[in-house]
């Protein structure tokens, strides 16, 4: 078990740069997530932290040994690097028995016979798949794949463990359950581990930290609450949940909060946050999340953060209302898990608390 | 009767007709024939005559020492040929997939043209290089060396064109492998600890080896059955294999129609049991290796051992192609062919001769267009429907009939011609000895193969394309003519081509069967090479080979088609 450093990794596909100065570090033990769309560099970045590609320019620590120099062309190849990988397509050997892939690792490592089968079973039993033994892949599901696919990676102890989108060919039930048997399994063992996903979901589970990418370059990086609530720019913004943006200026700032006059098409108002990151006259977008929007059938007395609307789309979904409501021309997205009596087209008011207002500086 | 209408109501739909229709067909065309001739190898007379069933054609065949050598020659030479035609198609694979090989790009299309040519003229065309009296090449180390190190006749020279003009097979079948194998197979290897070697050892090459065995038998099959190769290199020098022995029987002198058959039988039992097993291990052995996303799969960079590989590559073009049709192309001009060419021979008397004055040249020309272009589209139409019946249709008994359709691919071509024979040599329908028996014989024995590339495409077309037709109020037969057929196009001018370019150079089954007016090009061919008029023929070659290139080119202007889809 060892940390990982990542300095400056630039990695150029011709005319393209798919990862542009990225910096990670990760402490021992930890679970750190690589979250963006698909094209953002994250899979590189794995890949070049692998030794599948090399990367243009940066360095990459693995504890102390320095894996990846551009400068003094260090490169050391993928199987001197000491990691476990599992891949999005698994990779598990078709013409291998389920034992002869977990035990290829240790084979190669010339591991006396009783103690391959030792830590085969050790690692089979850690993922539960012990029954599965003399199968051939082509006779196990996808979801026992995967699980041989963990077994693989895990079984010779490696320094790290780095997973590229390991649940995305799974179904959804079998996904939300893999997510909390990987944390499991990763606290059990306390394995420094890079995850690379596109779903938020699993990024919110898994994490000790997320790190949120797009267009090469890490965007932010926090534990999970902090990227969801206090999200530092538009995109992950937008990328995390779901978020209504509301174009404005800072008008006043004090110590007890701001307040931001919003400039959009038709709608023109002011809005109360407890926020205070930005100075007046900077051009804000101020974020409400659905769910702190709240609809009332009438006027609430509370008169900050407070306007008639008109009630547009009202979908159910089980457990949940999500609905657009439109302010003078501008439509917002709202949930709630209560109940809503009004109807399409009637009039509402919706009001937002000045602590859930979020604002975002732009240009 | 309450019981016996629901299958009667299922036979009497039209696509269970077409079943039995199409079945039929098959049955009189190849097992009917083969039937005649496995009773043959009872008989004691020629074909028609009365006889009482004997085993003496088997007790004086097992008893010989003739059968048992010629047995070790058809399998020296098939062991040899593959071993040749296996490992440079797996290494011209690995290298065009796997290096970074500079050209490599642009010498993929060369590198399959011999997968095109007739091995019968490369035979033909290596004699003129490497024989020991006439050979060019042997002419060149005379002048510096001189010796003659070569000599093309005999079962070294046989291994040698074999391997060249099969491996092909193997080079498209592994290459095919090698692309679709998912890249993090080897990549998971190599995080698990494994170096290039190990890797390469452990995972690239077992998840192969299906596609080496498959080739392998493949090539094995092939060269058991080749006639042209083994009568040109070896049977002038007696030295002869299973096919040229049945050729002996039946056109040689004294006939001997019930030997013939017997050792045919010998090789129907063989090649039946060889693509027996070949199926059984495939339907083991098929690893599906296609991944998710898929980055490129890992170059290995060669360095200066990159031009090493180019000149391998190379080499082999120059070996197989270029050398060998631009020599026999050659020839075509000279009065006579020696180990030292000399320009006072330029001629184009063999020219003027075999376009002016050769009675068969026109005829075999005919024939041979006719057969091809003809008997080709008469084939892809059959395997059309048996295809659409087979993947889409519920009718009754089609598995059997998806066999029954590919059961002649383990009939060689010159054993189907020894059963047609037997089955309609004194039949009252007039068809033996008129291009038609020809043309049933092209057409049944080489079904198979277009059926395999329409089936396969038509797979891959989802069925509700259809579906939607049928249910917009479209009928049976304009589904299939509106919206399966079009769809189909790719697997269908696959499957055409390459019957084309089989049917233009038919020689096994054609040499048995061929009268003076049903003669076609490689027969043509056959016969001049054995009244020794070598530039004469190489002009008949010559013409083959032009007209088979005009033709395609042809065919993917129309169709636009590049050829190098065909074989994928």
């Amino acid at each position: 078990m060892r940390n990982v450093r990542i300095e400056k990794l630039v990695k150029r596909f011709g005319n393209v740069t798919a990862v542009a100065g990225v910096d990670i570090t990760i402490p021992e033990g930890k679970i750190v997530t690589l979250l963006g769309p698909s094209g953002c560099g994250k899979t590189t970045t794995l890949r070049c932290l692998a030794g599948f590609e090399s990367a243009d320019e940066g360095k990459i620590w693995i504890g102390d040994q320095l894996v990846f120099d551009s400068k003094q062309k260090i490169n050391l190849a993928p199987q001197k690097r000491d990691m476990g990988m599992v891949f999005q397509s698994y990779a598990v050997w078709p013409h291998m028995s389920v034992f002869e892939n977990i035990a290829f690792p240790l084979r190669i490592r010339k591991i006396s016979r009783q103690k391959v089968n030792e830590l085969v079973e050790r690692a089979m039993r850690m993922v539960g798949i012990e029954e599965l033994k003399d199968r051939l892949p082509s006779e196990i599901s996808g979801g026992q794949q995967q699980r041989v696919a963990f077994a693989r990676a895990i079984v010779y102890d490696p320094a790290v463990l780095l997973l590229d989108e390991p649940l995305s060919n799974l179904d959804a039930k079998l996904r939300e359950r893999m997510r909390f048997e990987i944390l499991e399994l990763q606290r059990k063992i306390g394995i420094t581990t890079v995850y690379v996903t596109h779903d938020q979901e699993e990024a919110m589970v898994l994490s000790d930290e997320v790190l949120v990418m797009d267009c090469g370059k890490i965007v932010q990086r926090g534990d999970p609450e902090e990227i969801y609530f206090d999200p530092r720019n538009e995109f992950v913004a937008d990328f995390i949940g779901k978020i209504n943006f509301l174009r404005g200026a800072v008008l006043s700032c004090r110590d007890c909060g701001s307040v931001v006059s919003i400039r959009e098409e038709g709608f023109q108002s002011e809005i109360h946050t407890i926020r205070t990151d930005y100075a007046e006259g900077q051009k804000v977008l101020a974020s409400i999340r659905p769910e702190n929007i709240i609809i009332y059938p009438d006027k609430p007395q509370a008169e900050v953060n407070t306007w008639p609307a008109r009630l547009v789309r009202k979908n159910f979904l089980g457990g949940l209302f999500d609905m657009v409501v439109e302010v003078k021309g501008k439509e917002l997205r709202c949930r709630t898990p209560f109940r809503v009596e009004a109807k399409i087209g009637s009039d509402v008011y919706i009001q937002i608390q000045p602590k859930d207002v979020l604002l975002i500086g732009i240009n | 009767m309450n019981r016996i209408m629901p299958y009667l109501r299922l036979l009497m739909r039209r696509d269970s007709i077409l079943v039995i229709v199409i079945t039929a067909m098959i049955g009189i065309t190849v097992i009917y024939p083969l039937s005649i001739m496995v009773l043959g190898t009872f008989k004691s007379t020629p074909p028609g005559e009365p006889s009482p069933l004997t085993l003496n054609n088997y007790v004086t065949m097992f008893s010989s020492d003739w059968f048992w050598t010629e047995l070790g020659h058809t399998i020296w030479i098939s062991v040899g040929g593959t071993i040749l035609g296996v490992f440079l198609g797996v290494s011209m694979a690995w290298i065009v997939t796997r290096t970074d090989t500079p050209w490599v790009g642009k010498l993929e299309i060369p590198l399959i043209v011999p997968f095109f040519l007739s091995p019968f003229i490369g035979a033909l065309a290596w004699t003129g290089l490497a024989s020991a009296d006439y050979g060019l090449i042997n002419g060149w180390f005379e002048a510096l060396f001189g010796v003659r190190p070569f000599e093309i006749f005999g079962p070294w020279g046989i291994i040698w064109v074999m391997g060249l003009y099969y491996s092909p097979y193997a080079f498209l079948i592994v290459s095919g492998t090698l692309r679709n194998m998912d890249p993090t197979l080897e990549e998971a290897a190599m995080s698990a600890g494994a170096n290039k070697l190990q890797t390469m050892l452990r995972v690239t090459l077992p998840l192969m080896a299906p596609g080496i065995l498959a080739s392998a038998i493949l090539i094995f099959v092939a060269a058991a059955e080749q006639f042209g190769i083994p009568s040109v290199l070896a049977m002038n020098q007696r030295w002869y294999v299973l096919t040229t022995r049945i050729f002996y029987f039946l056109r040689g002198y004294p006939q001997d129609y019930s030997m013939g058959a017997t050792v045919a039988m010998v090789m129907l039992v063989f090649t039946g049991g060889m693509v027996f097993m070949r199926n059984r291990i495939m339907r083991h052995r098929e690893f599906v290796t296609v991944g998710g996303k898929s980055f490129r799969p890992h170059v290995i960079p060669l360095g200066k051992w990159g031009y090493v590989a180019l000149s391998y590559l190379l080499a082999y073009i120059i070996l197989s192609v270029i050398l060998p049709f631009g020599t026999f192309i050659a020839i075509s001009f000279f009065k006579f062919w020696s180990i030292h060419p000399k320009m006072k021979y330029l001629t184009l008397d063999n020219w003027r001769y075999i376009l002016f004055e050769y009675p068969t040249t026109w005829v075999a020309i005919k024939n041979s267009l006719l057969l091809s272009i003809g008997g080709a589209a008469i084939a892809v139409l059959i395997s059309a429907v048996i295809a659409w019946v087979v993947v889409r249709s519920k009718a009754f008994g089609k598995d059997a009939l998806d066999t029954i359709a590919t059961l002649p691919v383990a009939v060689p071509g010159l054993i189907l011609g020894v059963a047609y024979l037997w089955a309609w040599i004194r039949s009252p329908i007039p068809v033996y000895g008129t291009i038609w028996i020809l043309m049933i014989a092209y057409v049944s024995r080489f079904i198979p193969y277009s059926l395999r590339s329409i089936e396969s495409t038509l797979r891959q077309i989802d069925k509700g394309l259809e579906e939607s037709a049928n249910i917009s109020g479209a009928s049976w037969l304009r589904t299939f003519w509106s919206v399966s057929l079009p769809l189909l196009k790719p697997g269908l001018v696959a499957g055409y081509i390459l019957l084309f370019v089989t049917f233009i150079r038919e020689l096994s089954c054609s040499i048995l069967l061929y009268s003076s007016e049903s003669v076609v090009f490689s027969v043509t061919m056959f016969d001049l090479w054995r009244d020794g008029m070598f530039p004469k023929l190489a002009v008949i070659g010559t013409l083959q080979l032009f007209i088979t290139v005009a033709v395609l080119m042809l065919f993917s202007w129309i169709f636009k088609i590049r050829i190098t889809e065909v074989v994928k």
